[in-house]
């Protein structure tokens, strides 16, 4: 009886050092983050429950903004684009990079130059990014129009103008884009993982593709981890590229939410129903990152 | 022998080709930036693709550097990105450390909680965020913009995810060796993890120096624009000079790519060395 | 754990308090936070004026720059600060700092069209008990006022300036084929046969009629298609005729493919480069036009063209200025919003090229002598009868951006007429119930 006591007693001042140890370091970041992320985040979510317009009225109006978006087809519409354009790019942009790294990783001549490379979309201005490829996606006689046609294809897409290429051609340009960021921090990844384990690999007889299988993606499971959920969320809240290249046209082929979520915001002042909105893809993005944050766990235990 | 000799060839092949293929698809359409920046605005459109320019269009650039103020917005541009970088390396590596090394009850709370921060879309935190700012009388100042972007969530979980894979022996080991937490951190932790300081700094200073929601939120004082601002401003939705935007597009890449490629021997290091001791 | 959680967020949320009622007190009265310090560095009685408006680096010194001066010249105790943001991002910027509490004394709405959104939340000033006081005369504005500016029977901005849409046309290309110069009365299928008539008559890459890739640049057109066509309540089939007749256009090559224009990114500098003979745009092109040094070609305009079976008329789009409606120097605003909208402003305004919104025999002299245009062009400009979407309402700008969103559709090939009609009328509906 008395010796657990002691023990409880013992394991509470390690648990009060350890929090006052653990706050110190997380101060300096903590105040920043609470004072300038977290109450404007609370703040918003307290106005989805409210017709807050920016200005006079905020009356506290419970679910009701939540129960419209579903009769609103643009919401509707842009909650279907943005799970269709998440699905579509994260696992690519994720396999692609750790691909690519991989490869990078296995002795190629002149990496560092590659690397820097195809750093460069990443590190562009958006801006100029899109009106490039704006012209690539030209129906008649853009670049990659042209390279179908002489691989014969006879009627090629006419992508950013069709309803039903439109989102496809963002989706590629994403890519493109975003492969770079990840291929670094999975270099950045591979670097830790000790050597001894692929030589007792070697030892074992496993082959390359075993190596990656069983060494290479193991260690590389936190990496991982923030890569997947970094890139869950940014294409979740994917914007600027799609205000700037499509403004979601052509007619709502391309609307995602954050568009209509700043549409609503900015331009026709309905806060309220806005932030309703970003609650919906918080909670949608929260889901996922739950799943993924226990699956890890899981393998990590 | 001879098979295996042969199955490495071909693999030597796919790997070149693979990475020839994208390091080639990625710089395609920089090359035409450039090449359009050279351009006046009709022939940038022109088909088929000139790569070279008949006239060299020089103007561009000066255009971009003389009524845009270029070295006022450079300088600018500079000083926020290294404050900001700093800033968020350093706050991000303390507090990963409690969130990765330290066991404390709230942790996995908390931790949810920088993330969750992470998926509310900035469009609705922004106008909470402004009258934060503007209550403490910093709008329209640099310091706005180093307070809301020095202390963002997405550091701490990138650098947390790399100490997480470093050894909990090894730290086990240190505190036995008498070493107290900060010098775990600084010594132990920061050496193996550069490769993942430079990471962070890498995307913290792409943010920076190319956003542009911010500044034009926070700033309306010209002497304070930043590079992106600047630009946004001189090439108008109506009038665009697309040779210009282009100009003005490598003139913002240009001092990010040199700075990366000054990086990039760093990143070397950092990565041998995290290989050699891990 | 969870009450020292809580502790922790009630003490970071004191410390927020704090800093926010201090930051207040340092900056309450004239000290504005925003405002530069050079503003607050002179007299004690000068006011500083915080105008909002957009594209300043480009438009400025044309525009804006010579009726400012004129003013802080005439009132030496008010300094006007602008607030400039690149023009698409001007909603994004103005919006912030109204809901965010910055001081902003003045600033233009985007346009007409997107006046009603922030008039009815409550950001733009009543000016009537204003223009009582002052005996304020609005008739040298026209009907703009009454069409585009008043809610309720009270005014809430007055125009800087107007906008005729009308036909621009190269005169060379109509010289070159002895064509006749488009005229001041003629419908759109009018204008389609003379569209193709040129395109037929001249070397590849010429079209006979074009504008700017943009849904705002043709949507206008197919309001024009009923008499006092309203957006919010009007039955939308009218506007097939406007629909068939672009399709007919792109079909039949006297027009480029919309969606090749856009990834082009081919604006209205392609009229300047002399590829199109025709160009339906609003008036303020003449501005632009006329500051091209080299353009090689003359060029005139013509008054717009209305369907058959119409009125003659054109359309017509303002730019707002409004006082905010939190201002702490209503007086001084209301001094600069009559300058810059006013007389003062006018005279200034119509040297540069672009019609003032407010008229009167001077004004309208000194514009159309700046012109440099002939005098079918000059009558082109002046005397329109004009048309806009019809009565202003809170979701009137969500209807015309839902509208050109379906439009889009059809132009691109991804949609009949038939379908943007029952489409837009669903999603009209749609606006509306959701508004209550």
């Amino acid at each position: 009886m008395s010796k657990t006591n002691v023990k409880n007693k013992r394991s509470t001042a390690i648990v009060r050092r350890n929090r006052r140890k653990a706050y110190l370091f997380l101060l300096p970041n903590f105040i920043g983050f609470v004072v300038f992320t977290l109450i404007p985040v609370a703040m918003a979510l307290f106005y989805s429950f409210t017709n807050y317009d920016g200005n006079r009225r905020m009356d506290f109006i419970r679910l009701t903004n939540f129960i419209k978006l579903f009769s609103d087809s643009s919401f509707v519409i842009s909650l279907k684009n943005t799970i269709i354009y998440t699905v579509g790019t994260v696992p690519l942009i994720i396999i692609l990079s750790l691909l690519v790294s991989v490869l990078m990783n296995n002795g190629v001549k002149g990496a560092p130059i590659y690397r820097a490379i195809m750093l460069f979309p990443h590190i562009a201005s958006i801006v100029a990014v899109t009106v490039v490829w704006q012209f690539l996606y030209n129906a008649k006689n853009g670049p990659i129009n042209q390279i179908l046609r002489s691989i014969g294809v006879v009627d090629p897409p006419s992508w950013l103008s069709d309803q039903k290429t439109a989102l496809l051609a963002v989706m590629i340009m994403i890519i493109w884009k975003g492969i770079g960021y990840y291929m670094i921090t999975y270099l950045a990844g591979l670097r830790g993982i000790p050597k001894d384990q692929y030589e007792a690999a070697t030892v074992d007889g496993a082959n390359a593709w075993e190596k990656l299988i069983y060494v290479t993606i193991p260690n590389l499971r936190p990496v991982t981890f923030y890569a997947t959920i970094m890139c869950i969320i940014n294409s979740f809240q994917v914007f600027t590229p799609i205000y700037v290249m499509t403004k979601g046209g052509p007619g709502r082929a391309t609307s995602v939410l954050v568009l209509k979520i700043y549409e609503d915001a900015f331009v026709n002042y309905k806060f309220g129903y806005a932030s309703a909105e970003a609650m919906i893809l918080f909670l949608l993005i929260l889901v996922v990152t739950l799943i993924q944050f226990y699956h890890n766990k899981k393998l990590e235990a | 022998m001879k098979k295996t000799k042969s199955r490495n060839m071909i693999f030597a092949i796919l790997k070149y080709a693979v990475v020839l293929t994208l390091t080639f698809s990625m710089l395609v359409p920089f090359v035409w930036m450039l090449s359009a920046s050279f351009k006046t605005n009709l022939e940038v459109f022109a088909f088929p693709i000139q790569w070279i320019p008949e006239v060299f269009h020089f103007e561009n650039y000066s255009n971009v550097w003389e009524i845009a103020n270029y070295p006022r917005m450079f300088l600018n541009t500079v000083k926020l990105t290294a404050i900001i970088t700093v800033l968020q390396v350093l706050t991000s590596t303390l507090a990963a450390y409690a969130f990765s090394k330290i066991k404390f009850p709230e942790r996995d709370v908390l931790f949810l909680l920088y993330l969750a921060t992470m998926m509310v879309p900035y469009q609705v935190v922004m106008i909470p965020q402004f009258s934060i700012i503007r209550n403490m009388g910093l709008s329209n100042t640099h310091m706005a913009l180093i307070l809301i972007q020095a202390f963002t969530p997405m550091g701490v979980f990138l650098i947390k995810q790399f100490f997480d894979g470093i050894p909990n022996e090894l730290i086990e080991a240190a505190r036995i060796d008498g070493l107290n937490e900060f010098g775990i951190y600084s010594r132990i932790m920061l050496p193996l993890s550069k490769s993942a300081i430079v990471s962070l700094s890498i995307l913290t200073i792409t943010a920076t120096w190319n956003d542009f929601l911010a500044p034009l939120i926070y700033i309306s004082d010209k002497d304070l624009f930043t590079i992106q601002l600047g630009l946004r401003n001189l090439c108008s939705e109506y009038t665009a000079e697309y040779g210009q935007i282009m100009a003005a597009s490598v003139m913002s890449v240009i001092p990010i790519f040199v700075l990366y490629c000054i990086f990039q021997r760093f990143f070397e290091e950092g990565m041998i060395s995290g290989a050699v001791k891990g | 754990m969870k009450k020292k959680l809580l502790c922790l967020f009630m003490a970071a949320a004191l410390a927020l308090g704090l800093t926010a009622c201090g930051g207040n007190g340092g900056n309450g009265g004239s000290d504005g936070d925003g405002g530069s310090s050079d503003a607050n560095a002179g007299k004690d009685d000068q006011v500083t004026l915080r105008l909002a408006l957009w594209d300043y680096e480009v438009d400025g010194p044309t525009t804006y720059e010579p009726i400012i001066k004129a003013f802080e010249d005439a009132n030496p105790d008010i300094k006007i600060e602008v607030v400039s943001s690149p023009n698409a991002d001007y909603e994004t910027k103005l919006t912030t700092m109204l809901s965010g509490g910055d001081e902003v004394d003045l600033f233009f709405a985007k346009s007409n069209t997107a006046l009603p959104g922030v008039q009815s939340k409550g950001f733009c000033m009543d000016l009537t008990p204003l223009f009582e006081e002052n005996k304020y005369d609005l008739t040298p504005y026209g009907t703009v006022i009454e069409q585009q500016m008043t809610y309720d029977g009270d005014v809430y901005a007055l125009p800087f300036r107007t906008n005729d849409w009308i036909l621009f046309y190269n005169k060379k290309i109509f010289d070159d084929v002895k064509m006749e110069y488009p005229s001041n009365d003629m419908t759109w299928e009018q204008v389609g046969e003379l569209a193709k008539e040129i395109t037929a008559k001249t070397d590849d890459g010429i079209y006979g009629y074009s504008f700017s890739p943009k849904m705002g640049f043709i949507f206008p057109a197919l309001a024009g298609t009923e008499d006092g066509f309203d957006i919010t309540t009007s039955d939308l089939s009218c506007m097939t005729k406007a629909l068939d007749w672009i399709l007919d256009m792109q079909e039949s090559g006297a027009m480029e493919e919309y969606a090749e224009s856009v990834s082009m990114s081919k604006d209205q500098m392609y009229f300047m480069k002399g590829e199109w003979a025709m160009m339906w745009n609003g008036s303020w092109f003449v501005q632009n036009l006329n500051n091209q040094e080299d353009l090689g070609f003359e060029w005139g305009v013509a008054k717009s063209p209305y369907w058959e079976g119409t009125e003659k008329n054109g359309f017509v789009t303002s730019t707002p200025l409004c006082i905010s409606a939190s201002t702490k120097h209503p007086d001084e605003a209301y001094k600069f919003l009559t300058f810059m909208c006013g007389e003062e402003g006018a005279e200034i305004l119509a040297t540069t090229n672009l019609v003032p919104g407010y008229m009167n025999d001077e004004v309208l002299a000194s514009y159309t002598s700046n012109l440099n245009l002939d005098e079918s062009s000059i009558e082109a400009l002046t005397n329109n009868v004009t048309y806009s979407f019809g009565e202003p309402n809170p979701v009137f700008s969500q209807i015309i951006s839902a509208g050109q969103k379906e439009a889009e559709l059809v132009l691109t090939g991804n949609e009949t007429p038939e379908e943007f009609v029952k489409n837009f009328e669903a999603q009209r509906a749609e606006l509306i119930e959701n508004a209550e």
